[in-house]
């Protein structure tokens, strides 16, 4: 039982928060306040005060402009919609697996899972571009998700908490009455778990909006991503902050939105990882 | 046999998925470190000619000195700022739970546009600092300047992240042993220094490990800021190996980096690992 005002924290208390959390906002909000003044007003205006009149320009210079961020926008898409459709079915099979099935061998092959999380990713970026240039890929909208197709680490640790949680007994039933494995994983244990793969879906398509290097060294030309693009607009218009400013909110905001719909359950989720 | 052992079958893909893209790059990456490769041709064997290269150079110590500073600053920062704030917001409040999230935005954005954005932030000309003092300020062309701002946009970047696992590992500590300390008339600082924290320490390891791996792969806001200068004072070997095998064309040399980087992140991670075994044991 929580007594009354026991949690609540002294006003100093409060104030580091409120702090913290402007502190955490305040960068993305400015940046948009500038990606809507035109170069003019900027240079006239305090970068904190409201625009008199409010533009598109910036946003139109950064879709249509030649550094092909309309492209990037939709190649990103693209690539996260195929990840939600290979990495993330794949991934809760074997996060089902790992958490119902008993098998030889099973611990030792979770915990390799779990040891490739700590692996950093830039250390594999020039074995990865051989094995993907040997096989003809580099250059290709293949070579931006081809090593991640097969699963995630991450969202099969995630799932596998998820999925053990369901009541043995559920799963066990299910068996007597003859169900297949196939069966009770995608008819029972995932409608049960929908709201962590709905967190699984969200992380996925933020990893590879977000993503960087991967799609900077293999992408070349023909397949920038947005991340890829947004760091070219940086270049390209150095110094033209109410422009490149157009970029970083264009590569932010989209995902800063869908997370505010879902950010009760995403905080859930990822905090139940630990346990 | 039967039930449970045809489940493995559902782990097959993935299981193939890190064969192919994580333990077979680990094994690819030591075989092209002893070979010269400059992307166009053939990987030549060349044995050991790139390691003597990279430990006789100079810049790739002051690239490890680079990651190490980096690393010293960004995770201590980390973890005591998220511990500093987990401890308030693991009690039960209203609006606790939105600060939470409001907390963790940052790590949701691509890190490449957050290190755009502190690029602005932080810009001489044009800059929002220098714009609201109204002078040029210009740090980020000085060495220690660069570097202390390439940590504050990272830790800025992770800080409400981790501090939801700091939460959760307070929620596990039972209410009633800090009640007991209350009412033994220990401050609440006191309480939170001799009771909280040994209790947490199993979690500051994790959240350590945690942290230490990705500050050890660590590119994005330093490229988008930096690029690795002022006179290599962010140039960590992330940057470096990027730069190696990309602009200079060496894939061999960065691969020898590489496997420098992977070697450093594993015994720094086993040495915390053990810390979290030994810390369990109390």
């Amino acid at each position: 039982m929580v007594t009354k005002n026991a949690g609540a924290p002294a006003q100093a208390t409060y104030l580091l928060l409120s702090v913290s959390a402007a502190a955490a906002v305040a960068p993305f909000l400015l940046s948009v306040l500038t990606a809507v003044k035109s170069p003019a007003e900027f240079t006239a205006s305090s970068p904190l005060s409201a625009p008199i009149s409010p533009t598109w320009d910036n946003f139109i210079e950064v879709i249509t402009g030649p550094m092909g961020f309309g492209a990037a926008i939709g190649n990103t898409t693209l690539a996260a919609a195929v990840l939600v459709a290979t990495q993330v079915p794949l991934s809760i099979m074997a996060a089902y697996a790992f958490a119902t099935g008993r098998f030889a061998g099973r611990d030792f092959l979770f915990g390799t899972f779990v040891a490739t999380l700590l692996i950093p990713p830039t250390a594999l970026i020039v074995p990865l571009y051989f094995m993907v240039s040997q096989a003809g890929l580099a250059g290709t909208f293949a070579a931006l998700i081809v090593p991640y197709v097969l699963g995630s680490p991450f969202a099969i640790f995630l799932l596998r908490q998820h999925f053990a949680a369901i009541p043995r007994d559920t799963i066990d039933a299910a068996r007597i009455d003859g169900a297949s494995e196939w069966m009770i994983l995608w008819r029972i244990a995932v409608p049960l778990c929908r709201p962590t793969i709905a967190v699984v879906i969200f992380i996925t398509v933020v990893t590879q909006w977000n993503s960087f290097i991967w799609p900077r060294v293999v992408g070349g030309l023909d397949w920038q991503t947005v991340a890829v693009a947004t760091a070219a607009v940086q270049s390209q218009y150095r110094g033209n902050w109410t422009v490149v400013m157009a970029a970083a909110t264009l590569a932010t905001i989209p995902l800063l939105t869908l997370f505010a719909v879902l950010q009760g359950q995403i905080t859930k989720s990822l905090v139940l990882m630990e346990a | 046999m039967g039930k449970g052992t045809g489940v493995a079958l559902l782990a097959l893909p993935s299981t193939l998925g890190i064969v192919l893209f994580a333990l077979l790059p680990v094994c690819v990456v030591l075989w092209l470190s002893l070979t010269q490769w400059d992307l166009l041709g053939v990987p030549e064997f060349v044995g050991l000619q790139n390691y003597t290269t990279m430990f006789g150079s100079e810049v790739f110590w002051g690239s490890l000195v680079a990651t190490s500073v980096l690393l010293c600053v960004v995770v201590p920062a980390e973890l005591i700022l998220a511990l500093l704030i987990a401890v308030p917001l693991s009690r039960k409040f209203r609006g606790a739970t939105l600060i939470r999230s409001i907390l963790v935005v940052p790590w949701v954005a691509a890190p490449i546009a957050i290190g755009v954005i502190w690029s602005w932030i932080v810009a001489p000309d044009g800059g929002l600092v220098s714009q609201l003092v109204g002078s040029r300020i210009d740090w980020i062309n000085d060495p220690s300047g660069a570097v202390a701002i390439v940590a504050i946009a990272i830790v800025w970047t992770n800080v409400g992240y981790l501090s939801l696992f700091f939460i959760a590992g307070l929620n596990t500590i039972p209410q009633e042993i800090g009640e007991a300390a209350m009412l033994d008339g220990a401050g609440s600082a006191r309480r939170f220094v001799s009771v909280t924290l040994p209790l947490m320490r199993p979690t500051v390891y994790f959240v350590a490990v945690i942290a230490v791996a990705q500050q050890a792969s660590a590119f994005d806001q330093i490229w988008a800021l930096t690029g690795g200068g002022p006179s290599g004072a962010t140039d960590v070997v992330a940057i470096k190996i990027f730069a190696n095998a990309f602009q200079t064309f060496d894939l061999g040399g960065a691969s020898a980096l590489s496997l420098v980087l992977l070697l450093a992140l594993f015994v720094l991670t086993l040495l915390l690992a053990r810390r979290v075994g030994a810390s369990h044991g109390h």
